[in-house]
């Protein structure tokens, strides 16, 4: 077949790729990460680029997403468009994937330190004629009773040579009480683990020293297989309908941690080897698509998981970089959309142990919902949408650089942007704060319709005339063209509002049937933990005032930040909180939603953009 | 017939008591059923269709006015009512979604459609079954997840053996469902929201 190359521009890459491969495809040979919320459907428009050459006519789903001036001036969207000769292309970096910030530090707690892998400091007899205990035997003895001989041949196999060079002062590496390892002299110090959430958006890994606990170093990096798609159902179909991409999903999520290990490693000089043991946390389909276990009876009724106890497999086995005797722990999880990510909520927050009402949600694509009553736990998932990590909005981006983050609205409309340089977008908690204060000055009904600007005659001149009406309803700008990145306005449209109403309807509407299946009101709730990056940022009081969480006194609402990845760490460190995670993943009820009654009468007041409940 | 007017605002604005009131205003006036759910009903239901696609009214208005709708409808049965056309609708096998469906169903309803609402997790044979007992002039299906849409080829296919696909119109809708894959599927026509729904089915439907 014949190939061709293609060029990207501003940076000049090229790949050389058979004819009709994907623009999309080619991007990612040479190394660019276009965005692909939709996951290569073309639906979203947000990969577009221009390719003017070498590469097939549009496609009648290009001709939707694209005006015919755009189609025109080359613009194509590369999920869509096919190489078909030598191609030019150039990438606007709206197009490309960008740094972004997220949670890191997370809500601490204590723990007792026994993970289950340790390092014991053997100095050994040297054999005699009078001591001629073999090799094993000698360092199983010194180990004492309980220790037990390796699972595998290759430690033995390095036995023999080890202990003569090292002179029989060495260090044997337990996991579980078994040996998995000896290495030369004493490297007792020298204990690593990992502790990972796998989040369907981001990945982040602590690097841990494990006989103290303590976090050395935190990394963290999108997933990038979100090339096969934004959410957790466009994987699934992915994974499904071809063998080959639930490999390419595998070998993606792999490839992050890899890169993740490198850089925990780089900037601490903790050799990847030092790593005996990695607990992850993620939802059910993440570990799912970690272990290479297809998630299809997750994607349809009655949506059955493929396993849901813990699982331990030899690092080696995934083709994880650490020390190839190192061992992955993958949590447990609750069911088939409550995952152990949502495990490690449970147990950061000690849900478990709550004698009071408490609730916790984890807002993401999917809006997880913990219900904490005593000692009973119930847990949900919701599906929430994009709209609060970006997609599904006109400006919407993820919380990184350009991102307006908060908004507020007086005389002027005052936004406040991550990185203090122009904005070019809007992340979930400024979407959220927008929205509030929108609807505070009246430019939006509380029924989420946007106002023309002869009705908001009340508003402030400023703000009023960043009302606009173009062909596609209403608009507001909350940076006009002066004010933003490239010079082009950045708009908050009627349509994105009420995107914004169908998520936050479902979350606030989840949150109401969990507290109902309890038999109680939001007035009970003593704590509503908000976990996630995004609970994290958002400003409390714009999501009660929208009626995104049910109005609960806001010195109750507390965030916990990346609550699910400091799970995965108690996990890591700690032996009896691995077990206290197995039994939150045995003991919690899964509740499905869409079962409740309910459900759909509910969502009509769910959908006001309110304090909620309302009074009745 | 002013009470036909203010039957018609009471739907609109969401008023389920109101919408109650007239209703009940309108049969004791002696209008005729049909005659109420024509130009009362589904005049008001149009107004709100058109609403919505204009982007002034959004799904909770859509839900009240509803809700307002069916208050209305139900003080009804039993009398008389010429439908458009007969619907048979569902949300496709494996998928448990239903709040579009719901709202779809709704409006068809309020349009003077007969609506055979066989829920959600309906297979291709269920959906066979529900158009020919009812001798539907439409199946209505939704889907809202990329693994599940699927099943409405299948049911395209299952309604072509069963000799039903010249008898029955079929729509699609949904939030991953589009126009090119309701083409790829042969399905007779694809909305992307309530309103457009009821639009679609009436061309599809000549009187």
């Amino acid at each position: 077949m014949a190939e061709f190359t293609v060029t990207f521009l501003p940076d000049n890459g090229s790949v050389t790729v058979a004819s009709g491969t994907l623009l999309a495809e080619a991007a990612r040979e040479a190394g660019l990460r276009l965005q692909s919320p939709c996951g290569g459907q073309g639906r979203c428009g947000k990969c577009r680029l221009q390719a003017p050459t070498g590469v097939d006519s549009p496609t009648p789903v290009e001709m939707r997403i694209l005006s015919p001036a755009q189609l025109n001036d080359g613009w194509r969207l590369a999920c869509q468009t096919r190489v078909v000769g030598d191609a030019l292309v150039t990438v606007p970096e709206s197009s490309l994937v960008v740094e972004h910030r997220i949670m890191v530090e997370g809500a601490e707690r204590e723990l007792l330190v026994e993970p289950n892998v340790r390092k014991l400091s053997l100095r050994l007899p040297a054999p005699s004629l009078e001591d001629p205990r073999a090799d094993l035997n000698r360092v199983l003895e010194a180990l004492g009773d309980d220790a037990l001989p390796p699972a595998r041949l290759e430690p033995l196999q390095h036995l023999p040579g080890l202990l003569r060079r090292s002179d029989y002062q060495v260090t044997a590496v337990l996991a579980d009480s078994r040996l998995v390892a000896v290495e030369a002299g004493d490297t007792t110090e020298e204990t690593y683990g990992l502790a990972v959430d796998v989040g369907t958006t981001t990945v982040v890994a602590y690097l841990c020293h494990l006989p103290t606990g303590a976090v050395v170093a935190v990394a963290s990096d999108l997933n990038s297989q979100a090339q096969y798609g934004g959410d957790v159902i466009s994987r699934i179909q992915a994974a499904t309908s071809d063998p080959e991409d639930l490999r390419g999903l595998n070998r993606a999520i792999i490839a992050v941690i890899n890169d993740l290990v490198a850089r925990a490693s780089h900037e601490t000089g903790v050799s990847p080897q030092a790593i005996y043991e990695i607990a992850i946390v993620g939802n059910t389909c993440m570990s799912h698509l970690l272990l290479g276990v297809s998630p299809a009876g997750l994607g349809t009724v009655p949506f059955v998981s493929s396993f849901r106890s813990p699982q331990t497999v030899r690092a080696a086995s995934l083709g994880i970089d650490v020390n190839p005797e190192g061992s992955i722990y993958v949590a447990p999880n609750i069911g088939s959309f409550v995952g152990a990510d949502t495990v490690g909520v449970i147990l950061a927050g000690e849900l478990d142990r709550s004698d009071n009402l408490r609730i916790a949600v984890d807002i993401g694509t999917n809006g997880e919902i913990v219900v904490a009553k005593e000692g009973e736990l119930y847990a949900c998932s919701t599906a929430a949408g994009p709209a609060f990590e970006g997609a599904k909005i006109s400006c919407g981006m993820r919380a990184s650089v350009g991102a307006i983050d908060a908004v507020r609205i007086d005389d002027e409309v005052d936004c406040h942007v991550i990185g203090d340089v122009r904005p070019r977008g809007l992340c979930g908690s400024g979407l959220v704060d927008a929205i509030a204060e929108l609807v505070r000055v009246g430019a939006v009904a509380e029924t989420g319709r946007m106002l023309t600007r002869g009705e908001a005659s009340a508003l402030p001149e400023k703000v009023r005339e960043r009302l606009v009406e173009n062909e596609h309803g209403m608009e507001f700008a909350l940076a006009r063209a002066d004010e933003a990145y490239a010079d082009e306005p950045l708009t908050l449209t009627a349509r994105d509002v009420r995107e914004t109403q169908l998520a936050k309807a479902a979350i606030y509407g989840g949150m109401e049937l969990m507290l109902h299946q309890v038999g109680a009101e939001p007035g009970d709730v003593a704590q509503l933990l908000l976990a996630g990056a995004f609970g994290n940022y958002i400003r409390r009081e714009s999501a009660l005032a929208i009626g995104l969480i049910p109005s609960v006194a806001a010195e109750r609402i507390v965030s916990i930040g990346n609550a699910a990845g400091v799970g995965a760490r108690l996990m890591l460190c700690s032996l009896s909180e691995r077990r206290r995670a197995q039994e939150i993943a045995r003991s919690t009820v899964h509740v499905e939603l869409s079962r409740r009654e309910g459900f759909y009468d509910r969502f009509a007041d769910a959908m006001m953009l309110r304090s909620l409940p309302s009074e009745r | 017939m002013a009470v036909l007017e203010e039957l018609q605002q009471a739907i609109i604005s969401g008023n389920r008591d109101k919408a109650k009131e007239f209703t009940r205003k309108a049969l004791d006036e002696g209008l005729e059923a049909r005659t109420i759910v024509v130009q009362g009903i589904a005049a008001a239901m149009e107004v709100v269709g058109e609403k919505f696609r204009a982007n002034e009214f959004f799904v909770p208005e859509l839900l009240i006015a509803q809700r307002a709708m069916k208050a209305s409808l139900s003080m009804m049965s039993g009398a008389p009512v010429d439908y458009i056309g007969t619907v048979v609708i569902g949300t496709v096998k494996g998928d448990l979604h239903d709040i579009g469906k719901n709202l779809v169903a709704a409006m068809l309803e309020g349009a003077g459609f007969k609506v055979v609402d066989l829920k959600v997790d309906v297979s291709p044979a269920q959906f066979v079954a529900a158009a020919n007992e009812n001798s539907a002039n439409l199946v209505a299906m939704s889907a809202l997840l990329t693994t599940t849409m699927g099943s409405m080829r299948d049911t395209v296919a299952a309604l072509s053996d069963a000799g039903l696909r010249d008898k029955v119109k079929v729509i699609v809708g949904g939030a991953p469902v589009t126009q090119s894959y309701a083409d790829e599927i042969k399905a007779d026509g694809y909305a992307p929201d309530a309103a457009s729904a009821v639009e679609k089915a009436k061309q599809l439907l000549p009187a």
